[in-house]
C-alpha cells in the first residue's frame, strides 16, 4: 500500500511553481544573510584590531598637549594656556581609566599599568609645577618642570613601547583575520557553487516531474491519433490541471473504446443475421433447384396433372383421378411452399399426399398412421422438412419390406410452447454411427438423390436450425438394425422464428 | 529513493558540513585573537622589576627564572625590565621610571654611582623595597644584598689564577669595568692581590694589574680589550675577567690574536661559548654562582619585607667551578634545555 504523504499534495501547477521558486529564493537569501553576518563580524573585528593603537596615540596626543600647554603656561603665564592645562589634565585622566590597573601577567597590560601609574606622577608633578609657577616660586617650578619633562620623556618611551608592542600583536591578529577572511571568501564561492547545483537540480527535477505527466499525456494522445486505442490508462500523480486533463482524457479514452465495442457487437449480429438468411436462402435454393432438377416445369407438370384428373373424372375413373388430384396438390404444395413459411396441417397434407402417391404406386402396401393432438394445424413451421423425413423412413427404413412397412405420423404437444413431431417406421433401424453420420451432415448416397423428392436430411437439419435459430431440433433414435427408426422433431410453437424476426415469404 | 533526491540530499550534507567546517574555522580564528581586552591573565597581589645588568644575558636570565618562580609562589609578578637597544636609558633612568610607576619591589645590580644609591634611597622613601644582587651598595638604604662575599670572589680567584702560573714567575691582569664602579669588583681586585701576595711562593715574582676598562658607551668593554690585546706586549699570563661579558670577548680576543697557550683566562658565569671553551681547554675555568639561590633570595627578601617590614640585608649564595671536569655536566643541561 502506498504510503500516504504528510506533506498535502500542492493541487495547482502556478502553486507549485511559485513554492519552488519561494524555496530556491529563501536558501539563495538565507545563504546571503549568513555570509553577509559572518563578512560583517569580520570586518567589526578587524575594524577593532587596531582600536587600541589610536587609543594610545590619543593617549599620547593629550600627553603632549598637556605638556606644551605646561610649557606654554610657564612661558608666558596665560590663562588659556592654565585652561588649556586643567582641560587636557581632566581629558588625560579620562583616557587613563582606560589603561589596566591590575597587576596581571601580560606585558603590555603591564606597561599600561605602569604608563598609568606614571602618568599620574606625572599628573602630579605637573601639578606642583603649575602652583609653583602660580605662586611665583621660580626655583620651584624649574626643578618640578625638569622632573616632569623626565617623566613625560619616560612615558613616551613606554608609549612607544606599548605601540608597538600592540602593533605587533594587532598586525598577527590583522594577518589571521585575513587569513580567516580569505578562507571564508574561498568557502563563500564553494557553498554558493554548491548551492547553485542544488537550486539547478531541485527546479529540474521539479520541473521535469511537473511536465513529465504532460508528456507522457502528449504522446499518448500521438499514439490514439494514430489509431491505437490500446493504451493504457494514464495514471493521475497530481491533482492539478494536468491531472484534470489526464482524467478526461483516460474517460475519454474509455468512452471511445466501449462505443467502439457496442458498434462491433451491433455489426457482428447484423452480420449473423445477414449470414442466416444468406444461408436459409441458399438451401431453399438448393432444394427449390433439387425439384426444379426433378421437375422441368412442375406447373406444367401439375396443370397437366389436373386435367388428367379432370379427364379421369369425366371417364368415370374416380381412382384415377383422384390419384392425379393429389400428385397435382403434392406438386403445387412443393411448388408453392418452396420460399415460404408453411403451417404444420399443410406440411402433414404434403406427407398425406405423398403416402398416397407411394401407396398406389406401391399397390397400398405402407401403413400410415396419424397420432394428433387438437389446435395444432396452424403451428407455423417451414416448408418441406416433414416430407423429406417420411420419405427417408420409406426410402431408407421399410423400402425393403414394403408390405410390412409402417409409418406412424404423431404430433404431440409435449410443453405448452413445445411440439413435438414423431415420424417412426418399422423398418430396418441404423446403428448410431449411421444416426450419427447423418445428424453431422456427413452421409449423402447417390440414391437418395436419385430416388427422392430431392430434399436431403442435412438440408431439413439446417433448415430448422436457421429458421429456429437452435440446435438439435431433430434427433433420430433407433434400437439397432431391424428394430426400427425414429425421427423426433422438437418445435417451438409459435408464429414467429424465437430470433424475434418473421420469417415471410419471399425470403 | 529516487536518483535525483538522493543526489540532491547527498550534496545538501555536503554543503551543510562544508558551512559548518567553514563557519566553525571563521569563528575560531576571530575567537582566537588575542586582544588584550579578552586576553584573561591571573591578577597578583604585587609587582616586582628585575633590572638586568645585560637583558638576554645567561645568568640573568637563570636569575629571573627562578626569581619568577619563587614570586608566583606567592602570587607575585615579577617583570624582568627590558632594556631597549637603540634607548641610552641607565639603571638610573629605569630606577625613576620604576618609582614614578609605583611598583612593589625592585631587585637590580647598582653601578656603584651616586646617582643609583640616591635613586635607591628615594625608592626606599617612596616605600619601594630594593633588593641589590651580584653587586652591593652598601651605602644606600637597599632592603637586602643577594650575591657573593668579595673575599670567598678573590679567594677563589686566587686559588685559580696560582694554579695557573703553577709556581712559575707570571703577571695576572684583573680586567676591571671602570664604568661600573663596582665595589665588589674593586674589592675583589685589592683583595686579590694581598691574597697572590700572600699565597704565592717562596720565590716566585708575581706581577698583580688591575686593567680598567673604559665602558661608557656600549661596546665599549669589547673595543678595551682589543686594545688591551693590540697595545699590551707581552700579555699577562692569567686575565682574570669579572663578568661574563669580559669573559667572552677576552676569549675571542685571545682566539683572533693568536694567544691561546699564552695567556689563561679565568672567567665569571658561563655562555654557550665559554662551556665550549672550557671543554677545549682554553679557559681553565669559570666561576659560576648558583642562579637559583640568587632568585629565591631575591623573592625571599622582598617578600618578607612586605610581610614582617624588615629582612636580612645579606643573602649569600653558594660560588661553584666550572673546569674541564665538570664542563660535560653543564653542556648536557645546556643541550637538554635548548631541546
Amino acid at each position: 500500500m502506498k504510503k500516504k504523504s504528510p506533506f498535502p499534495r500542492l493541487s495547482s501547477i502556478q502553486t507549485r511553481i511559485n513554492a519552488v521558486i519561494i524555496a530556491v529564493l529563501i536558501v539563495v537569501l538565507g545563504m546571503n544573510l549568513f555570509l553577509i553576518n559572518e563578512i560583517n563580524s569580520a570586518v567589526q573585528r578587524i575594524d577593532s584590531v587596531f582600536t587600541s593603537n589610536v587609543a594610545i596615540n590619543t593617549l599620547s596626543d593629550t600627553l603632549e598637549q598637556i605638556e606644551n600647554s605646561v610649557y606654554e603656561y610657564l612661558n608666558t603665564k596665560s590663562s588659556q594656556a592654565l585652561e588649556d592645562y586643567y582641560s587636557l589634565e581632566q581629558e588625560y585622566r579620562v583616557l587613563l581609566e582606560d589603561l589596566n590597573d591590575k597587576i596581571v601577567d601580560s606585558e603590555i597590560l603591564m606597561l599600561e599599568k605602569n604608563i598609568r601609574n606614571m602618568s599620574e606622577s606625572y599628573l602630579e608633578q605637573t601639578s606642583v609645577t603649575v602652583q609653583a609657577k602660580r605662586g611665583r616660586n621660580v626655583e620651584r617650578y624649574k626643578e618640578s618642570y625638569e622632573l616632569e619633562t623626565q617623566l613625560f620623556e619616560y612615558i613616551n618611551t613606554y608609549i612607544y613601547r606599548l605601540n608597538n608592542l600592540l602593533f605587533r600583536q594587532n598586525s598577527t591578529n590583522y594577518q589571521a583575520l585575513l587569513s580567516s577572511m580569505h578562507v571564508l571568501e574561498q568557502g563563500s564561492l564553494v557553498i554558493m557553487a554548491a548551492a547553485f547545483v542544488i537550486c539547478m537540480l531541485v527546479i529540474a527535477v521539479l520541473v521535469h516531474n511537473m511536465i513529465r505527466p504532460l508528456t507522457i499525456l502528449s504522446s499518448t494522445a500521438h499514439e490514439v491519433a494514430s489509431g491505437n486505442l490500446d493504451v493504457p490508462q494514464l495514471p493521475i500523480v497530481c491533482e492539478d490541471e494536468i491531472g484534470v486533463v489526464t482524467r478526461s482524457f483516460n474517460q475519454m479514452l474509455t468512452s471511445i473504446r466501449e462505443y467502439i465495442d457496442r458498434l462491433r457487437d451491433s455489426m457482428e449480429t447484423e452480420a449473423q443475421l445477414k449470414e442466416r438468411e444468406l444461408l436459409m436462402e441458399a438451401h431453399l435454393k438448393e432444394a427449390q433447384l433439387k425439384y426444379l432438377q426433378a421437375q422441368i416445369n412442375p406447373h406444367f407438370l401439375f396443370n397437366s396433372l389436373n386435367a388428367g384428373a379432370q379427364l379421369a373424372a369425366m371417364e368415370d375413373a374416380e381412382q384415377t383421378s383422384l390419384f392425379l388430384e393429389r400428385m397435382a396438390d403434392f406438386f403445387r404444395y412443393n411448388v408453392r411452399k418452396m420460399s415460404g413459411d408453411a403451417t404444420l396441417c399443410e406440411e402433414i397434407k404434403s406427407v398425406d399426399d405423398y403416402i398416397y402417391i407411394l401407396n398406389v404406386r406401391y399397390a397400398g402396401d405402407i401403413t400410415y398412421e396419424k397420432e394428433m393432438d387438437a389446435d395444432i394445424e396452424d403451428i407455423k413451421m417451414p416448408s418441406m422438412i416433414l416430407q423429406p423425413i417420411v420419405e427417408n423412413a420409406v426410402q431408407h427404413g421399410i423400402h425393403e419390406c414394403l408390405e410390412e412397412g409402417r409409418i406412424v405420423l404423431t404430433v404431440v404437444k409435449t410443453e405448452p410452447d413445445c411440439l413435438e413431431i414423431t415420424v417412426q417406421d418399422n423398418g430396418v433401424g441404423m446403428t448410431q454411427e449411421k444416426i450419427r453420420d447423418i445428424l453431422e451432415g456427413h452421409l449423402v448416397s447417390d440414391e437418395e438423390q436419385s430416388n427422392s423428392t430431392g430434399v436431403a436430411m442435412s438440408n431439413v437439419i439446417h433448415r430448422l436450425e436457421l429458421y429456429y435459430n437452435k440446435k438439435n431440433l431433430l434427433r433420430i433414435e433407433s434400437d439397432g438394425p431391424g428394430c426400427g427408426t425414429r425421427v423426433i422433431l422438437s418445435i417451438p410453437i409459435s408464429s414467429q422464428a424465437n430470433d424475434g424476426t418473421t420469417i415471410t415469404e419471399g425470403k | 529513493m529516487k536518483k535525483s533526491s538522493l543526489a540532491i540530499t547527498i550534496i545538501l550534507i555536503f554543503c551543510v558540513l562544508l558551512l559548518s567546517i567553514v563557519w566553525s574555522y571563521f569563528r575560531n580564528t576571530l575567537d582566537s585573537l588575542d586582544l588584550p581586552e579578552s586576553s584573561a591573565s591571573e591578577v597578583y597581589d604585587r609587582h616586582y622589576v628585575l633590572i638586568p645588568e645585560a637583558e638576554n644575558s645567561i645568568l640573568w636570565q637563570a636569575i629571573y627564572e627562578s626569581a619568577d618562580l619563587e614570586a608566583n609562589t606567592n602570587n607575585a609578578y615579577l617583570e624582568l625590565l627590558s632594556r631597549d637597544p637603540g634607548s641610552s636609558y641607565t639603571t638610573a633612568d629605569y630606577l625613576r621610571i620604576l618609582i614614578a610607576s609605583g611598583v612593589d619591589g625592585i631587585i637590580l645590580k647598582p653601578d656603584g654611582t651616586d646617582e643609583v644609591r640616591e635613586l635607591i634611597n628615594e625608592a626606599i622613601s617612596e616605600e619601594i623595597p630594593v633588593v641589590t644582587v651580584l653587586e652591593d651598595d652598601s651605602d644606600s638604604e637597599r632592603i637586602s644584598y643577594v650575591g657573593l662575599n668579595s673575599y670567598q670572589l678573590a679567594d677563589t680567584y686566587t686559588e685559580l689564577a696560582l694554579a695557573c702560573l703553577d709556581g712559575a714567575d707570571g703577571e695576572i691582569m684583573i680586567l676591571v669595568d671602570s664604568a661600573s664602579v663596582n665595589p665588589i669588583q674593586t674589592l675583589a681586585a685589592a683583595q686579590l692581590t694581598r691574597y697572590i701576595e700572600q699565597e704565592k711562593a717562596d720565590g716566585q715574582e708575581i706581577n698583580v694589574s688591575l686593567y680598567y676598562l673604559e665602558s661608557t658607551n656600549d661596546f665599549d668593554s669589547e673595543e678595551g680589550i682589543r686594545e688591551l690585546f693590540v697595545n699590551y706586549s707581552p700579555l699577562p699570563d692569567v686575565l682574570i675577567c669579572m663578568d661574563e661579558i669580559l669573559t667572552e670577548c677576552a676569549y675571542q680576543a685571545l682566539i683572533d690574536y693568536n694567544a691561546v697557550g699564552s695567556t689563561d683566562i679565568i672567567g665569571f658565569y658561563y655562555s654557550d661559548q665559554i662551556l665550549e671553551a672550557i671543554e677545549k681547554g682554553i679557559i681553565p675555568a669559570t666561576l659560576v654562582v648558583d642562579t637559583d639561590e640568587v632568585g629565591t633570595c631575591c623573592m625571599e627578601a622582598l617578600n618578607e619585607y612586605h610581610e614582617f617590614g624588615h629582612t636580612s640585608s645579606y643573602y649569600s649564595v653558594s660560588l661553584s667551578l666550572i673546569t674541564l671536569e665538570n664542563v660535560s655536566d653543564y653542556l648536557t643541561a645546556e643541550e637538554e634545555e635548548e631541546d
